[in-house]
């Protein structure tokens, strides 16, 4: 087999040992990117995002491939991506698994799926009532708010909870008329230290104890 | 210049540990946030990377174990800037890693108030750090201001120092051991600078030993790994109030001294058996490696502690706590060295052994270790503490400096102290 040099038809052949039929391009129900190849078993269809050397040269080659194969997601049952062998062992499995790609690599020795597809069931929503979805989505998004709002929230008290520096008595405008703070909200470790004595003269002082 | 009001409000503190990097603003209260001090180099050709969209060249923090790929590029990417304390002047990688450390740190805290205008940043370095380092990291933090304007000045003391600042001791000798080396410093309002001592010796160098006994007692196998190395030692490595009559007690009472450790969520379980005489060895390596006992690991390969010199300072291995104080303390004025003997401070988590209940006739705590030494030498009645939360005094001691040292008095190489405006 030569699965390297001419893909396609190593990966027709693949398909049609396992009882798939190709479906004509023009039979693709998509507008724009369509897959290389699709085929259907009767039941279900799959789609087929197919990467070759040429493809993967420029840095977005894949990247591209990648959103359009989830892009299909929508439409048919199963969706694969196929690349050479050779650049295959740098990719994390785990996130075409996240988004229920499968994974087909081919060589100049054949074809085989390393990861397989998920199959995504497009009758479901159908036998949905619409009502549902529209409640949950308007539920989402109250979620959605609330978790902003949260972190927005969350991130203020995270700059002013240790702080007790009595910020607030920071006045708009110049930096440098802040207040000083608040002694009785500095961390223990700076209360009756008496580095800070030392300290603040460091500058001013003339003799030194040691060298 | 900003008034000090807004300094003491954006001291900001840093402490370059050589595992973990604590960091934070004086807002953060007690406790400082807390990562390895370490980066990994990503992969730019890796697919995936690109899958993932652009990353950085260097990753930092909690995030490193999502990138992390094979076990065996690890080595190479996997950059731990400080684990001698040093970083030599042309080693790009780890001055990458600083920088990003310190970009990570202070973006991690950049406050919502429009009129930040930069924080007034304390460094903490090794007590041995050479000029060069005090350069390069102001060189970092000056062009990490000029992208993100994020440090209005900056300021560099060492680790010693700043633990004496954070236990509110202003005269003392503080001993700093990490895991790879160990520094005694002088403090008297001012570390005492030609009287530091630096030791080629801290926590790895016991892991290393106990990789050996582990290896002498069956479980070769398992030496591999040096957080597990490092568990084991922590668990069963005991110090002996002398090791020839604690080694004599643990052999004449197995049953009483016997080490066992049972790995967490693991079926793994070391005992030591008629052996576990040897965990005595483990603390006295640490204090004092010139015991015979040890001459016979050495002879079978185990990496004796040499000396070496890191840019201007020598770095000793073979030198006892005892003797690397009172080295250290005689080079100080006479009329100070009593002073000093009675504020011995014990920092860094080399010292950190445990005396189970039962072992006390044989096993002691790392302060009374180090009081030992010190009556071997002849000094009279020494008094040696440990550090609370040894893990946070660095930054508490940066957070004091910045705090109260005045933002008008200005860097100066003579003493290595003060600010310096980055702007």
């Amino acid at each position: 087999m030569v699965g390297e040099e001419n893909p396609r038809e190593s990966l027709q052949a693949f398909f049609s040992s396992r009882g798939s039929r190709l479906i004509p391009r023009e039979s693709i129900p998509i507008d724009g990117n369509k897959p290389e190849l699709a085929f259907t078993d009767g039941l279900s269809t799959t789609y087929l995002r197919i990467l070759e050397k040429t493809k993967l040269q420029g840095r977005n080659g894949l990247l591209e491939a990648v959103v359009d194969s989830v892009s299909y997601t929508s439409v048919a049952n199963k969706v694969y991506l196929a690349l050479p062998k050779i650049y295959a062992a740098s990719v994390d499995a785990a996130i075409l698994r996240e988004r229920g790609l499968g994974l087909i690599v081919f060589d100049t020795r054949g074809v085989e799926e390393v990861l397989p597809a998920r199959l995504f069931d497009h009758r479901l929503p159908e036998t949905r009532p619409n009502v549902d979805i529209e409640q949950l989505r308007r539920r989402i998004s109250d979620l959605e708010r609330t978790v902003d709002m949260l972190n927005h929230e969350l991130s203020k008290i995270k700059f002013i909870r240790p702080m007790q520096l009595d910020l607030k008595s920071i006045q708009p405008g110049d930096p440098t008329t802040i207040e000083p703070p608040n002694p009785d909200g500095l961390p223990s470790f700076i209360h009756d230290n008496p580095w800070v004595d030392i300290l603040t003269k460091r500058g001013k002082e003339f003799e030194q104890v040691a060298s | 210049m900003m008034s000090e009001a807004y300094k003491q409000a954006h001291t900001f503190g840093m402490d370059f540990g050589t595992s973990h990097f604590k960091f934070g603003p004086i807002t953060s209260g007690e406790r400082p946030d807390v990562i390895e001090n370490r980066g990994y180099f990503t992969d730019r050709t890796s697919l995936i990377q690109q899958v993932s969209g652009p990353v950085e060249n260097v990753i930092v923090g909690k995030d490193i174990p999502l990138y992390l790929e094979s076990r065996e590029d690890l080595s190479t990417r996997l950059v731990y800037p400080m684990r001698n304390g040093v970083i030599q002047k042309d080693n790009d990688r780890s001055w990458t890693v600083v920088r990003e450390i310190a970009r990570f740190a202070l973006e991690a805290h950049r406050p919502p108030d429009s009129r930040f205008l930069g924080y007034y940043v304390v460094a903490s370095l090794s007590a041995v750090s050479p000029r060069y380092m005090y350069e390069k990291l102001f060189d970092t933090l000056r062009n990490i201001d000029s992208e993100f304007g994020s440090v209005i000045a900056a300021t560099i003391i060492p680790q010693p120092f700043s633990v004496a600042i954070a236990h509110k001791t202003p005269t003392c000798v503080v001993i700093e051991s990490g895991h790879g080396n160990s520094q005694i410093c002088p403090i008297s309002r001012y570390p005492v600078r030609n009287a530091v001592v630096a030791i080629n010796r801290g926590g790895g160098d016991g892991s290393a030993l106990t990789a050996e006994i582990l290896k002498d007692c069956g479980y070769g196998d398992l030496i591999h790994e040096e957080s597990f190395v490092r568990n084991v030692k922590e668990n069963i490595g005991l110090i002996p109030a002398d090791l020839d009559a604690s080694i004599q007690l643990a052999k004449n009472n197995p049953e009483k001294f016997r080490a066992i450790y049972r790995v967490p969520g693991t079926r793994i379980t070391i005992d030591l058996a008629e052996n576990s005489w040897m965990r005595f060895l483990i603390g006295e390596y640490i204090f004092d490696p010139e015991h015979e006992l040890f001459q016979s690991y050495f002879s079978r390969g185990l990496r004796k502690p040499g000396d070496v010199r890191f840019g201007d300072t020598l770095f000793r291995g073979m030198l006892d706590f005892g003797d690397a104080i009172v080295e250290a303390v005689e080079r100080c004025p006479v009329e100070l060295q009593s002073h000093l003997y009675r504020q011995i401070l014990l920092s860094g988590g080399n010292f950190a052994w445990q005396v189970p209940e039962g072992m006390e006739d044989a096993a002691v705590s790392a302060p009374a270790k180090v009081k030992t030494l010190l009556e071997e030498k002849g000094i009279v009645d020494p008094t040696v503490t440990i550090a609370q939360n040894p893990q946070y005094s660095v930054w508490r001691g940066c957070i004091v400096y910045g705090y109260a040292v005045t933002a008008d008095f200005s860097w100066t190489w003579e003493k290595f102290e003060g600010w310096l405006n980055l702007r």
